[in-house]
């Protein structure tokens, strides 16, 4: 059946690939650290209204492009820190990895609204980009955040 | 041999290099960005496997070989255009094809699209050369190259979102395409399609974790046979409805896909099971083939994301033509033999 195919160097490529030391580092072992760390969607735009889980999972997922009949923009932050990996994960149940994908299916179909990924994840550059875009909406831990923006939702990772 | 090795090590260098850098933008209305996949791939057939690829005992470098470059321009709130250039795995790097070519308008929940579209036959038929957006190495091909390829379509379409609730939204795309001209080739077989009108229908729903979408195409053919040392066959213009039904749904890290294409000639299905850890993504996939290409097919497959714009595909694949027609063999085998086992080591990237 097998012929004498090149089964050896195929399991010997798979084993390369599983064993390669990014498989050691679990993102998982990461997470976990940063349990308890909650997320808020805001704005400065104080026009837009408090959000639902599932509104703010269409708005993620690229889905729901326009509130108030505006267009909306999105950014995203780096992945310098667990911050994004935690909140994907607890906003839609997806890895980084997943979520990649998923964003390559957009961005090559024509469809969604793809988040600007920021230059870095200091909460005054998210703001410097949000005075820049009155339609902009961002993602951060709560404990970053000042007082005057307009939260529309507040991730809480154990609902 | 030498020359598809050597180009293949300098593809896979040279364009996962070029992905490291994300996609560039011209301006802030103006953006290119592109997608690759490249593989080392071998059966244990000598007859050529899968239309388009050809994939025999020989090892191959470049029968996934794959590269689109994707311009988009933003007019305004309400007009774009987008350009899609892709040298798809049949193609030579000096010959790539018009994948797309449209102009769009947006207004409230519409979405109007005129110019060279993309075929919305099936769930990835819209990234259908993006690796990256997909798992496997491969859409299956026992469902995604039962259309010999074909994968665009000269007309016009319209695309209705419509909000059903907070977590699920439906989308209407009824489209119509015009008169227009593709070309297969099955080994040494030439086909000329004159695809002298189409239309059809997609509805699509989704929620944050599922898609269902179910497709009705129509189209008036015709078709001219070019094989080597035989007259020039030219077959009466005929009519084909297709129908497509695909569902994916995914429960935390499991993502289950199914997909099934009914015609007159087929009856082809899919389904496919994953399940994400982290960088890592192991995949099996069983799919039937049935009417004019009897086969079933099982295949497991681990998927690891390198970066956030390379992935790499381990596959092995055992096909089965149930010994009565070819399957996903391109032609009666010489020897025989009816099955083949397929391995794949691929690179997706994007920038």
């Amino acid at each position: 059946m097998f012929k004498g195919l090149n089964l050896r160097n195929f399991c010997v490529a798979l084993l390369i690939i599983l064993l390669s030391p990014s498989l050691s580092v679990s993102a998982k072992e990461n997470n976990r650290e940063d349990e308890g760390r909650n997320f808020a969607v805001f704005s400065l735009n104080n026009d837009f209204p408090e959000l639902s889980k599932s509104k703010v999972r269409m708005i993620y997922k690229g889905k729901v492009k326009r509130i108030n009949k505006e267009h909306i923009n999105l950014i995203d932050l780096t992945e310098e820190d667990n911050d994004k990996a935690n909140f994907y994960q607890n906003l839609l149940g997806k890895s980084l990895s997943q979520m990649n994908g998923y964003r390559a299916s957009l961005a090559f179909s024509g469809k969604g609204n793809l988040p600007v990924t920021i230059s870095n994840n200091d909460i005054a550059t998210i703001l410097d980009w949000l005075e820049d875009n009155p339609n902009g909406i961002a993602y951060a831990t709560i404990k970053s955040l000042p007082e005057d923006v307009n939260v529309l939702f507040v991730l809480d990772p154990e609902e | 041999m030498k020359i598809s090795r050597l180009c293949f090590i300098a593809t896979t260098l040279s364009l996962t290099t070029f992905a490291t850098n994300a996609r560039i933008n011209i301006t802030d209305n103006i953006t290119i960005s592109g997608f690759g996949s490249t593989s080392i791939t071998q059966s244990n057939n000598a007859t050529p496997l899968y239309v388009n690829r050809e994939i025999t005992e020989d090892t191959c470098y470049d029968c996934d070989t794959t590269l689109g470059l994707q311009g988009d321009i933003r007019f305004n709130t309400n007009f774009n255009a987008s350009v899609q250039v892709v040298k798809r795995p049949q193609d030579q790097w000096s010959s790539p094809v018009l994948e797309w070519a449209y102009l769009g308008y947006n207004v409230a929940d519409f979405n109007f699209k005129i110019g060279r579209l993309r075929l919305p036959l099936f769930l990835s038929s819209e990234y259908y050369y993006v690796g990256q957006a997909y798992t496997s190495a491969r859409p299956p091909q026992e469902v995604y190259n039962s259309i010999l390829g074909i994968t665009s379509y000269d007309g016009i379409s319209a695309t209705w979102d419509i909000e059903i609730s907070d977590e699920s939204y439906l989308t209407l795309t009824p489209y119509v395409g015009i008169d227009s001209t593709d070309e297969v080739d099955i080994g040494t077989t030439h086909y000329d399609f004159d695809i002298e009108k189409g239309l059809g229908f997609l509805t699509e729903i989704s929620g944050f974790d599922y898609r269902i979408m179910f497709n009705y195409a129509h189209f008036k053919y015709a078709v001219d046979v070019t094989m080597p040392g035989i007259p020039l066959q030219k077959y009466p213009a005929d009519r084909i409805n297709i129908y497509t039904l695909g569902i994916e749904k995914s429960w935390e890290q499991f993502t289950l896909t199914s997909e099934v294409l009914v015609d007159t000639m087929h009856f082809n299905w899919y389904s496919s099971l994953a399940y994400n850890i982290d960088k890592f993504t192991p995949y099996i996939t069983y799919a039937e083939s049935h009417h004019s290409q009897k086969n079933n097919s099982l295949l497991f497959g681990l998927r690891y994301d390198l970066t956030t714009t390379v992935s790499l595909n381990a596959e092995w694949k055992y096909t089965d033509a149930n010994g009565g027609d070819n399957g996903e063999l391109i032609k009666d085998p010489q020897n025989g033999d009816y099955d083949a086992q397929l391995y794949t080591l691929m690179v997706n990237f994007i920038f």
